[in-house]
């Protein structure tokens, strides 16, 4: 069930929102664990069949002796594996294999990958290694944590939320508050919007020059990148606004995953303020670790080459969470490196580059990044490379490309200033004025308006 | 088309501009904030987005341009061809012996050719958005008059068999009759009150009623072949049209075949071999770059397979005289230059898949 559908705003969400405040503590948290398994088991029972069964692995490894636990609670890691990454190697071994390499060959299992299984895993984990450093108590029952791992507002797409918040919250709301209803609201129809009205219109223009970039020259590749870039964002934290939204709805605060984060004036506070719950899992349960653990090793020694290492590893990791394929692993491997230069440039002392030249550069590069990010291969991100380099040529005019007109390029200018504007959705509120209401009213109707035949989130394919 | 493209794009930048004052208004924090509670808001903004929901269902039930509802104030603006195609095959004479059923990829097939090749009479008794119900109601139609052909020739392709497929095309359909419809139809019409899609329709349809009504998409010869008006856009341009509307890559992302539309087609070959009618299907060929955009980002092949494989099944059981494959425009000698658009094949396409197809009749015809 996708947010988009007028089943799940129309339908599901107020239903299940009415009943939820209807009923009374006890049994309004069988029904949330209830509504959100129909919600993910809307495709099929073997998606929350599959669920069900690492929330058990978790939840007997989070009672089991620490160290013993924590062997068990990785398995889940390797369900992730399997299902995820298992044809990855395969494939690996055959290109190997036919250039005269290795020789091994095993089948592909060509497993469907159940939706949300990146996050719910990660969730799952945190909650394990949080038990596991005793910053939180273990579950109480199986029931708890299977509804905080299939909590239907983020089980789809995160934003990853961490046990200990989860359950204080299921815990300590028990009425209804307004003042949540309307942000939450105001949150729908935000994300709404920025899904329907924004990024799928960029997305109707944009993948036809996706699907033809061999034929693209200069222009045509910029536009491609650039589409792409205001896409993304607009794609994942319209989606995230939504599970805020919904979150609220519930009276639990989903965390905020996006913090303008195209207003950035390096890399490093990119990702501070993208995709925020991923970041920070990695910092917390990997970088973070990995950095204490090596510096102990070298006895305090070259801390530089270190953090260094740690970030190329931390940020490839990054990448090939998001897939199987070696493009996101090149993704991850660049963010890595622009991270490690900028945190050794910190360290040189010189003097901070103007803002405005930090912003352009930080722009810059995270453009750069979403070619291998966005492309099926890293054939078809050199040729987009290539491309934008101008070694294709100029290739036809921007207005030849369908869908290109000057409501398009309205569009694209719009969002260049939007998105440099200092702040962004989670913490803004709602103004208690008429025009604003039916501003709001307006966005919702023409939102609903949009939905037809909905396209996922792309956010959904990791 | 590119003034209704020009509402699509208003309706969008009126999103853009109440969303960019939303978000910026609610940027500008200013100390005094009216003395209204979030109470308030929530009614206003509620009773608000109900207020303009109705209004728009009820402008497009009222104006009901897809003829999906009761309603009948204006003349709704589909394309017709249900009706067309059912009077001509009552007027057809002699009865024809070969009948093409299909969908609009089909209107192309040229009965004056197939009579050339086979010294049989033979009608095009494709449909717009046509699929395996319709081919049951358009046989037990044919059964009603008397006039069974001896041979049918079927297209089958997966968006056929897809999930949801859309159906009730035609206003006040006159197959009705013929069809077994469910409740799913219902809730389909309630869902359709709510889309853009019907409500530019429903302006259309009220910029018909004060301008005149524009020609039609394509027209009926009386042996029911079908040619398409002169497009707007170069074929090359339309594939990258339809890719971007409704035939992008989400189309072929479901997993499995309709199983009711699969028993819907099974049926119709039961009661085709019960009335000793033989049948030869075959797949459709789709523009090539979309077949290879399909086949690398979609579950197409898969799907394609599965309709392979159940198409032979029904061959050896004897329900299907023969079946083929011309999903590739390959397999028939065709080329990337023999489509209207992405899902429209030429005359000259569907020239060389019959050619193909009648190379060996079935026995006893």
């Amino acid at each position: 069930m996708l947010f988009h559908s007028q089943l799940f705003l129309l339908g599901f969400l107020p239903l299940v929102a009415v009943v939820y405040w209807l009923l009374s503590p006890g049994p309004r948290r069988w029904w949330l664990l209830a509504s959100s398994l129909v919600f993910y088991g809307w495709a099929g029972w073997r998606f929350p069949a599959l669920l069900a069964g690492m929330t058990a692995l978790s939840f007997v490894a989070s009672r089991a002796p620490r160290r013993i636990g924590l062997v068990v609670a990785l398995s889940n890691l390797l369900v992730l594996g399997i299902v995820k990454y298992y044809d990855l190697v395969v494939t690996t071994f055959k290109d190997v294999d036919a250039s005269g390499g290795a020789g091994v060959i095993a089948p592909f299992l060509r497993v469907v990958m159940p939706v949300g299984i990146s996050f719910y895993t990660f969730n799952l984990l945190s909650y394990n290694l949080d038990v596991y450093r005793r910053a939180t108590p273990s579950a109480r029952s199986f029931g708890d944590l299977l509804r905080y791992a299939s909590f239907f507002p983020t089980i789809s797409a995160g934003p990853l939320m961490r046990y200990g918040d989860f359950r204080a919250q299921l815990q300590a709301e028990t009425k209804l508050d307004p003042r949540r209803l309307e942000l939450g609201l105001f949150n729908l129809g935000l994300g709404l919007a920025k899904k329907l009205v924004i990024a799928d219109w960029i997305g109707q223009v944009i993948d036809p020059l996706w699907r033809s970039h061999a034929a693209l020259g200069v222009g045509g590749a910029w536009l491609a990148v650039v589409g792409y870039h205001f896409r993304l964002y607009f794609d994942f934290s319209g989606y995230c606004d939504m599970a805020v939204g919904a979150g609220h709805l519930l009276g639990i605060q989903v965390p905020a995953n996006f913090r303008a984060p195209y207003t950035s004036r390096s890399i490093t506070e990119f990702w501070q303020r993208w995709h925020i719950t991923l970041s920070t899992w990695f910092r917390d349960y990997l970088f973070l670790p990995l950095s204490r653990s090596l510096l102990r090793r070298s006895r305090g020694r070259q801390p530089e080459e270190i953090r260094s290492v740690s970030l190329l590893l931390t940020m490839s990791l990054i990448g090939l969470w998001h897939g199987p394929t070696w493009t996101y692993v090149v993704w991850g491997a660049y963010q890595g490196l622009l991270l490690a230069i900028h945190a050794n440039a910190r360290s040189w002392n010189g003097r901070p580059w103007p803002a405005w030249a930090g912003r352009t550069l930080t722009t810059f590069s995270v453009l750069l990044g979403w070619v291998p990010f966005a492309s099926g291969s890293l054939g078809m991100a050199a040729n987009l490379y290539a491309a934008m380099l101008g070694l294709k040529g100029w290739g036809p005019p921007l207005t030849s490309f369908p869908g290109v007109g000057p409501g398009f390029l309205l569009l694209l200018g719009g969002l260049v200033v939007l998105t440099n504007l200092p702040w962004d959705v989670p913490d803004l509120e709602p103004r208690r004025e008429l025009g604003y209401a039916l501003s709001l009213a307006g966005l919702i109707v023409v939102a609903l308006l949009l939905v037809q035949q909905p396209t996922a989130f792309i956010y959904f394919q990791f | 088309m590119s003034r209704l493209g020009d509402v699509d794009i208003s309706i969008r930048l009126l999103g853009l501009a109440l969303f960019t004052f939303l978000f910026v208004r609610a940027l500008l924090v200013s100390e005094s904030q009216p003395v209204r509670s979030a109470r308030w808001l929530l009614a206003t903004v509620g009773l608000a987005a109900l207020s303009l929901l109705g209004m728009v269902a009820g402008l497009n039930y009222a104006l009901n341009p897809f003829g999906l509802y009761a309603t009948r104030l204006f003349e709704p603006i589909v394309l017709h061809s249900r009706a067309e195609k059912m009077r001509l095959y009552r007027l057809a004479e002699p009865p024809p012996d070969i009948v093409v059923l299909g969908n609009s990829s089909g209107f192309t097939m040229p009965p004056a050719y197939i009579t050339e090749m086979t010294r049989r009479t033979a009608f095009n008794a494709s449909l717009h958005g046509g699929g395996p119900e319709d081919y049951l109601a358009f046989l037990n139609y044919m059964v009603s008059i008397g006039k069974v052909p001896k041979l049918l020739i079927v297209m089958l392709s997966v968006e056929q068999a897809r999930p949801n497929l859309p159906t009730g095309f035609e206003p006040h359909d006159p197959l009705q009759p013929y069809l077994e419809r469910s409740s799913r139809h219902l809730l389909a019409g309630a869902r359709w009150l709510l889309t853009l899609d019907q409500t530019l329709a429903s302006i259309r349809v009220l910029m018909a009623e004060a301008r005149g009504r524009p020609a039609p998409h394509y027209r009926f010869d009386a042996d029911g072949w079908g040619h398409f008006a002169t497009a707007e856009a170069p074929p090359e341009q339309l594939v990258d049209t339809y890719l971007a509307k409704g035939w992008g890559p989400e189309l072929f992302r479901f997993r499995a075949l309709d199983s009711d539309q699969l028993a819907y087609f099974r049926r119709f070959l039961e009661r085709a071999r019960h009335l000793g009618v033989k049948v030869v299907v075959y797949v459709p060929p789709l523009h090539p770059r979309a077949v290879s955009l399909y086949d690398r980002e979609t579950n197409l092949p898969a799907l394609r397979t599965e309709l392979l494989e159940r198409l032979h099944a029904w061959q050896a059981e004897g329900l299907i005289a023969a079946a083929y494959d011309f999903s590739r425009v390959e397999s028939f000698g065709g080329q990337a230059g023999e489509f209207h658009d992405l899902a429209h094949p030429t005359a000259e396409a569907s020239r060389r898949m019959l050619d193909v197809m009648l190379r060996h009749l079935p026995p006893g015809l």
